[in-house]
């Protein structure tokens, strides 16, 4: 028995000895790519998916024939969205594998790096949209990849304002958003925001950020008896307080920010999730945009049985920015170079993903255009455009 | 060849080593160690480094537990206590490192009396437990007190400077961290051969005939939390440097659990297993996490998998251990070595 053990521990460490000399055999004429991603932690529901997007892209870019005649590799690190973790990710990143740009993933971290990113120059586009990486005056090399959290809010109060009828009164609203940087970031910006465009923000709750149950929050906020509710938190965590709130019987009608709702939230809130209402920043899985039609073939020619929602379309859409970037700044790309070319991005189209992308040297929100749409017999439906104005006062907020 | 132990004077049997051969080669082996920064990589040094940490913080648990028989579950929030107070001395009060690592292992020592005191009623499970609401009441109060400690945001930690460096990088903080590993190292190898460590080990194995012999029981068991909560203060100070950012998340229950496993790989009540365990235990994730990354390259879903397969091999590691080498890693070594000097000639 004892032998039969040294014998699979010997030869378990051998396999991995071999595999991981042949690795670093293969990296050669390639541009170095960080992919930090949560595949553990309180956001693996975004990050498998956004995993697997930013993988399957970078095989798609390699074998069109790469990027200016180099293939693109990705160095991946799984953190578990431990902002401590991914320090250490960024620094092997930086010095070890001496990476061209970094495909970021959450706000804790992310905006723990910002002195570092603008210490090294790295190019950093983050899953984050976090309103606090949007000044280049601040954060220079950092691009949040879609429309950052400050304008949701906005989109938000806006709409509620825009939809109000009732003269008597002003419409009462309430935030609910996870306790970690994530869900705190839009919050400052949207209480003044709230207040210029005259609505009541009656309460503010705030939920775990890996969330079992919600009642106590809600109980509070129903003595409150806001008309509407922004939550602020993860597609895994928001039926939990949808599925409460249902319970408790609120009359509340809830908006779910662009990481809170998707194509699983009806599946996963049921009857709780009918009416609730969500801002979207990409298009969900097989929807009718260009660049579906290579997501979808490549889909079915490498991974059928695989099921994909938004966050996958995220993956590919960060990859393929991030290629663009690196074409664009020409053959001996550098992390300036790259960022300057991420600045001369005009309108540029995302594959229809998204709305197009805008980045100038003022102002690093990507586009201030989103989706709007609802949950209604089970399925998400889009209602709208929305949009707000790229307003200077809002930037890095 | 050596056939057996023989101690002919007091000297003899008081020292650590038995022969010369283990000093020359502990001392090429720090040499080399010093060494390392000029070659490895960022990504191995912070491997290296957050050993070393963890050496210390294993050695602090392991004297608690191994060696008290204290079982506590609170020791990442003593790190946390460590790592906090370090920040906030650093970051807000502007003092060195050299005095605000002291510091805060004091602070922390200070913590360990107060959530020690419940040791003196209770034993075994009911202490664990009382030392988990120590964990919790921590964790409360690092995030509500955010005028200090930023909340859930955490904040970053200022750049220290020792001796006119700037610990900026982890070829840097590499040496003030072994240089406290080999102090924390020796010190609690000498504890055990005090009168204050036979005192320790004789709680641990029965608390009443201790105290029949005139041991203080009262006093040693605080003492043992104040000793074990001033190693997880110096490797708390380090760990907030050395991740340059403190956060409350890196603090929670999962990290008191890894540094229990460690003790427990390691071998309880073995200074040698609590280094061992805090090998194994900082390089288990990394072999795993390389191995991902290079099957990448042939099979794209392998990251995902092998990621998730960390908590796993540790439930395994951990159930291993405790069927089969109750003693651990250091109990392992002991045989190996044993078995090695005699051979081919045992007898």
């Amino acid at each position: 028995m004892r032998r039969i053990a040294q014998l699979v521990v010997l030869s378990v460490m051998f396999g991995l000895l071999v595999l991981s000399v042949s690795a670093m055999s293969a990296a050669a004429q390639t541009i170095k790519i960080g992919n930090l991603v949560d595949l553990t932690g309180p956001t693996s529901d975004q990050g498998k998916d956004i995993a697997q997007g930013r993988i399957d892209a970078v095989q798609y870019i390699n074998e069109k024939g790469g990027v200016n005649g180099k293939k693109l590799e990705l160095v991946s690190v799984e953190y578990g969205y431990q902002p401590p973790r991914a320090v250490a990710a960024y620094k092997k990143f930086v010095e070890d594998d001496k990476v061209l740009l970094v495909l970021g993933y959450g706000t804790p971290d992310t905006e723990a790096l910002r002195p570092f990113i603008t210490k090294d120059k790295v190019p950093y586009i983050s899953g984050s949209y976090s309103g606090h990486l949007t000044d280049p005056k601040m954060t220079p090399y950092n691009f949040p990849g879609g429309i950052d959290y400050t304008s949701q809010i906005r989109i938000f109060i806006n709409w509620v304002k825009e939809g109000w009828k009732d003269t008597s009164r002003k419409p009462k609203v309430a935030f609910i958003f996870a306790d970690n940087a994530y869900g705190r970031a839009p919050i400052e910006a949207g209480r003044a925001y709230a207040k210029d465009a005259g609505v009541d923000l009656v309460d503010e709750e705030v939920i775990p950020t890996t969330l079992t149950d919600a009642t106590s929050q809600l109980l509070t906020m129903k003595t409150k008896d806001p008309d509407f509710a922004y939550i602020n938190t993860n597609t895994q965590w928001v039926p939990v307080v949808l599925k409460d709130s249902y319970k408790l019987g609120l009359k509340t009608k809830y908006v779910v920010n662009n990481y809170g709702i998707d194509e699983r939230t009806p599946a996963l809130a049921r009857e709780a999730a009918e009416g609730v209402y969500g801002i979207q920043d990409v298009a969900y899985w097989g929807e009718n945009v260009p660049g579906m039609k290579t997501l979808m073939e490549w889909h079915q020619k490498h991974h059928p049985n695989d099921v994909h929602a938004s966050p996958y379309m995220r993956g590919w859409l960060w990859t393929i920015m991030a290629a663009e970037a690196i074409k664009r700044a020409g053959p001996n790309p550098t992390g300036e170079s790259v960022k300057r070319a991420l600045e001369t991005f005009k309108e540029w189209d995302t594959w229809g993903i998204t709305p197009p992308f805008t980045y100038t040297n003022e102002d690093h929100r990507p586009t201030t255009r989103a989706r709007l749409v609802v949950i209604k017999e089970g399925k998400v439906v889009p209602v709208r455009e929305v949009s707000v104005e790229r307003d200077m006062k809002w930037i890095g907020k | 060849m050596r056939c057996g132990d023989f101690r002919v004077s007091y000297a003899s049997d008081e020292s650590i080593f038995e022969t010369h051969i283990p000093i020359i080669a502990l001392l090429a082996f720090l040499g080399v160690l010093a060494l390392v920064p000029l070659v490895a990589t960022t990504y191995w040094l912070d491997v290296l480094n957050r050993i070393g940490i963890a050496i210390i913080g294993a050695i602090g648990l392991n004297i608690l537990i191994g060696f008290t028989g204290q079982i506590s579950i609170g020791h990442a929030a003593f790190l946390a206590v460590g790592a906090y107070t370090t920040a906030i001395l650093e970051g807000k009060a502007g003092l060195p490192f050299w005095l605000a690592i002291p510091l805060a292992a004091v602070v922390t020592s200070v913590f360990g009396l107060v959530f020690g005191v419940p040791s003196l009623r209770l034993k075994g499970l009911y202490l664990a437990i009382a030392t988990l609401a120590a964990h919790f009441i921590t964790t409360y109060g690092i995030i509500h007190w955010e005028r200090m400690t930023n909340g859930v945001l955490g904040f970053n930690v200022p750049t220290a400077t020792l001796f006119g460096y700037p610990l900026d990088a982890d070829a840097r903080i590499f040496y003030p961290i072994f240089a406290l590993v080999i102090p924390a190292v020796f010190f609690a190898k000498n504890l055990f051969r005090t009168k204050v460590g036979r005192a320790f080990i004789a709680i641990r194995d029965r608390a009443v005939a201790a105290e029949v012999i005139g041991v203080s029981v009262y006093r040693y068991k605080l003492l043992a939390f104040v000793i074990s909560s001033f190693y997880a203060g110096v490797a708390g100070g380090l760990m907030a440097h050395q991740s340059r950012i403190v956060f409350p998340d890196a603090f929670s229950l999962l990290v008191a659990i890894d540094y229990l496993a460690m003790i427990i790989i390691g071998g309880l009540g073995s200074i040698l297993g609590s280094i061992y365990g805090a090998v194994f235990m900082t390089l288990l994730p990394e072999v795993l996490k390389l191995s991902a990354t290079s099957l990448t390259g042939l099979y794209p879903n392998a990251f995902g998998l092998i990621a998730s397969a960390r908590d796993i091999v540790f439930g395994l590691a951990i159930i291993f251990f405790l069927m089969y080498e109750p003693q651990g890693l250091a109990r392992i070594w002991l045989r190996f070595r044993s078995y090695w000097k005699l051979w081919p000639y045992a007898y």
